[in-house]
């Protein structure tokens, strides 16, 4: 019986507990059955030796544009980069909670200014340079500091949006170091889980200086090898690594820029693991024995916004009629194809802060209708719709907005739709003429703090920062300023619960969607799982 | 004749400050910037600022090109603003990727293009001819991009033959072989168009040819057909086949962009389009002007290609 054969197989250590289960799945044989078995598989994997799990090639969209977490900001590179250097905090498996990584703990003081780290100890950067309190301060500083000697080596462009805080970094010991901030902001340890905040060998950044990007060195469980530029980025197993090492002995990453190449390259075994996949591909390769499909909400969303500043979109019955207007269903379904998840909020459903009691804003034509009579439009408007054809976070951007369009006109709302190359695309957005516009937004970070605040503090106003809408209420200002000064998580969760209420009912922008992830890899990986922070994390992964 | 070539050569100089202009001037006028780009949806106008004054974005357009241009003439094309990398051996490596596609594309087109075209040239309205013009108007309409999946899907996924993009296999020691497996399928791609284009000209130019009074005297001295075909028609035809195959390799140059992304051939087009779309100044103009200065030495070598081909020719 083929349930035994995979039973068997999962003993051996030959597939993961999550295969079996597809595989079951596939064969048709009742789930039940396994229950226990997938409760408590043997840990096969810990007792084997590194480098018995083979090499791994992974297919990215894009070539990394450089290996150094401060200096990029695309999701590419950081899924390179995280495998090579770690920050002081890192991310749970499977989910979007903070944990401990190059800390050991951390203690926050009274006025939550001062975070104190207890770092790990006995660990070495891959080339031989020990890790402590003086390559923390120097991994953040050399972004902060102007002054600081390694800060003209590169181009920082998170120092003031994650570090922007923090007013100085105090070596307490060789193992304990002390960040003070400018005022408090609780969201710090999430900043410090980011790819920019990666602790790099200070060795390493003094001797290669403006190459280092091409030759980084960390304390992760793979360190960098090679780099062919436009052919594949190598790394190998770190064996020397703090933790349990890696059994890979190397990780290969080669892009694949055409969807359908990468999913070729695929079926054809020249790498063993694909992600982003064409949704209209998904459904196809969930029914191919060979292949195993992998799909996961990531921390994103995307969006319509709407320039609260401009009539007739300053009122906000015309903008609750908008967000009834919208179809989301209809693009999650039919654009998407089941790689995103319809959006109540900015923030993701499971994810902390989140608020379940928000208006959801279903389809409701007679409804947006009515508010837009009650608003004085009982025939519609034209406005425009500014759409990028593609950028970091977007998905099917024109054909979403295609269906928003659609939608709209079902209320009289005439919406010309204009469309951007990226580039000038964010560039416009600066201008403040948009009137209506899709964007989203890959936050990554589990704190709402990463995105309420940009999005909906009055401060923010673009060009300033993220809140393209223009959007303006006292009391969402108050209560975004108090989770920042507020340590307990509790708390602040209820603020941000409070902040979407009032946003959501005021509606400057309608969160649309929740990409969700997906990857496809060949049957003979096991211990891969997709993580809400869009990272791929490979260490635990086994090619047989 | 050098000293034609040597006056070609000294107007290179005028015309690389031409393309330099242009291209500084496009990319920067253009709205979005590397900052703003590379901030992505963050951007807050302090972090646009500080990243603009790093890269000296901030200083007067003049300003800028001078400096860039100044750096340029000593060799030094900058420094890439995403990828960090120094410009030039970054853009020479890929330019080499391209090279080798471009050169592989021509030497496909050209070989088939010239045969077919004269084969049918020789036997007119045969079914040869019929079906390999049929074939040369299939290759001119086919978009790239979708004959590229096409041949993916029969070559790499159905039959297995070849891989499915890529300039090497991964973690492969580099060898010819793996080159010319991973070269196929994109060469072939790149090159049906043209092979289309030179084979119809060469079968009308042919033609035209072939209906003199030399080609007639030529046979009725008794050469063989063969000699009389490629020596004294064909050699006679060739001069609006050699314009159109220099000027293929500006098209294939260009065509490149689209066979290196469908194909994830590390080129210099697959490279430029990135750069373009992130506004990475230094990368963008490096590669015009490399681009740029190919396609001015290649017109030079076909115009001295017309001394060899016709006699009457003379460049003094």
């Amino acid at each position: 019986m083929v349930l035994d054969d995979l039973v068997e197989q999962l003993v051996a250590g030959k597939i993961s507990r999550r295969q079996l289960a597809v595989r079951a799945a596939k064969t048709g044989a009742p789930l039940a059955l396994l229950a226990p078995l997938l409760g408590k598989a043997p840990r096969t994997l810990a007792s084997m030796q590194p480098g018995t799990c083979g090499q791994l090639i992974v297919g990215l969209v894009a070539e990394p544009v450089a290996l150094d977490g401060a200096q990029v900001t695309d999701v590419n590179s950081a899924r390179v980069i995280r495998r090579i250097t770690e920050s002081l905090i890192g991310f749970a498996d499977e989910k979007a909670e903070l944990v401990p990584l190059l800390a050991e703990s951390w203690e926050i003081s009274d006025d939550g200014r001062e975070y104190t780290f207890k770092l790990r100890q006995g660990v070495k950067f891959h080339d031989g340079t020990p890790f402590n309190a003086e390559a923390v301060k120097f991994s953040l500083m050399r972004q902060i500091d102007e002054a600081h000697p390694a800060n003209a080596l590169g181009t920082y462009p998170f120092a003031s949006f994650y570090f922007g805080s923090i007013e100085s970094i105090e070596v307490v010991d060789d193992h304990t170091v002390k960040i003070i901030q400018k005022e408090p902001r609780a969201s710090l340890p999430a900043a410090l889980a980011s790819a920019a905040a990666g602790i790099v060998s200070p060795t390493a950044v003094e001797q290669y200086g403006e190459d280092y990007p091409q030759q980084p060195v960390g304390t992760g469980p793979f360190k960098f090898n090679s780099w062919e530029p436009g052919v594949a980025v190598n790394l190998e197993a770190n064996e020397d690594y703090w933790g349990e090492p890696t059994n890979l002995e190397a990780v290969i990453f080669r892009p694949f820029t055409e969807d359908q190449t990468r999913l070729a390259a695929l079926q054809t075994g020249e790498v063993n693991l694909i992600v982003d996949l064409p949704p209209d591909n998904v459904e196809g390769l969930e029914n191919d024995p060979n292949i195993d499909v992998l799909k996961q909400p990531g921390i994103h969303f995307w969006y319509v916004g709407l320039n609260t500043q401009k009539p007739p979109l300053d009122d906000a019955g015309v903008r609750q009629a908008f967000a009834y207007a919208i179809d989301k269903e209809a693009i999650t379904r039919d654009v998407l194809r089941g790689t995103g998840e319809v959006a109540k909020s900015m923030l993701n459903p499971g994810t902390w802060g989140f608020a379940e009691d928000v208006p959801a804003y279903e389809r409701d034509v007679e409804k947006a209708k009515q508010l837009l009579a009650k608003a004085g439009y009982p025939d519609g408007f034209e406005i425009t719709m500014w759409v990028p054809e593609s950028g970091s976070g977007m998905q099917s951007p024109v054909m979403m907005a295609t269906v928003v369009q659609a939608n709209l006109a079902d209320i009289g709302v005439q919406a010309n739709i204009q469309t951007f190359e990226w580039g000038t695309f964010l560039n416009n957005l600066r201008t403040g003429e948009q009137e209506v516009f899709v964007n989203s937004w890959m936050a990554g970070l589990p704190d709402p703090d990463m995105t309420l605040y940009p999005f909906l503090h009055s401060s923010q106003w673009a060009p300033n920062g993220p809140n393209r809408f223009f959007y303006e209420n006292s009391e969402v200002d108050r209560l975004l300023e108090e989770a920042r000064m507020t340590s307990d998580q509790e708390e602040r969760a209820e603020l941000y619960r409070q902040v979407q209420k009032i946003a959501l009912e005021e509606v400057p922008l309608i969160p649309v969607e929740h990409q969700v992830q997906t990857a496809a890899m060949a049957s003979n990986v096991t211990n891969f799982e997709l993580h809400p922070n869009f990272d791929l994390r490979l260490k635990d992964v086994c090619v047989e | 004749m050098s000293a034609y070539i040597l006056r070609r050569l000294v107007l290179l100089v005028p015309v690389m400050f031409g393309v330099s202009v242009v291209v500084f001037l496009v990319m920067h006028l253009a709205p979005g910037d590397p900052a703003v780009v590379m901030l992505g949806p963050t951007a807050s106008e302090e972090d646009v600022q500080r990243i603009r004054t790093d890269l000296g974005l901030d200083q007067p357009l003049p300003v800028q090109y001078g400096k860039w241009v100044w750096n340029v003439v000593q060799g030094d094309f900058g420094r890439s603003i995403t990828m960090k990398r120094p410009v030039l051996p970054e853009i020479l490596t890929r330019f080499k990727a391209t090279l080798i596609l471009t050169f592989a594309s021509l030497v496909i087109s050209t070989i088939i293009g010239v045969a077919a075209g004269v084969i049918a040239a020789v036997k007119p309205y045969s079914w040869f001819d019929r079906a390999s013009m049929l074939f040369a108007l299939l290759g001119v309409s086919m978009p790239v991009f979708w004959l590229g999946i096409v041949l993916i899907v029969i070559f790499a996924l159905k039959l297995g033959w070849l891989p499915a993009g890529g300039m090497y296999s991964a973690g492969s020691t580099r060898n010819a072989g793996d080159l010319l497996q991973h070269l196929v399928l994109p060469a072939v791609t790149l090159a049906a168009a043209s092979v289309a284009l030179v084979a119809r000209l060469t079968r009308s130019s042919m033609l035209e040819v072939i209906r003199q009074d030399y080609i007639r005297t030529a046979r009725a001295k008794g050469l063989r057909e063969r000699t009389a075909i490629l020596r004294h028609a064909l050699k006679n035809a060739l001069i609006p086949i050699v314009t159109v195959i220099g000027l293929q390799v500006g098209y294939l140059l260009g065509g490149a962009i689209l066979t290196e992304t469908v194909f994830s051939w590390p080129g210099l087009g697959l490279l430029m389009v990135q750069a373009i779309l992130a506004r990475d100044f230094p990368i963008v103009q490096g590669g015009v002007l490399l681009i740029g200065a190919t396609f001015v030495l290649v017109n030079l070598i076909v115009d001295l290609c017309y001394v060899y081909l016709d006699p009457r020719i003379h460049y003094s």
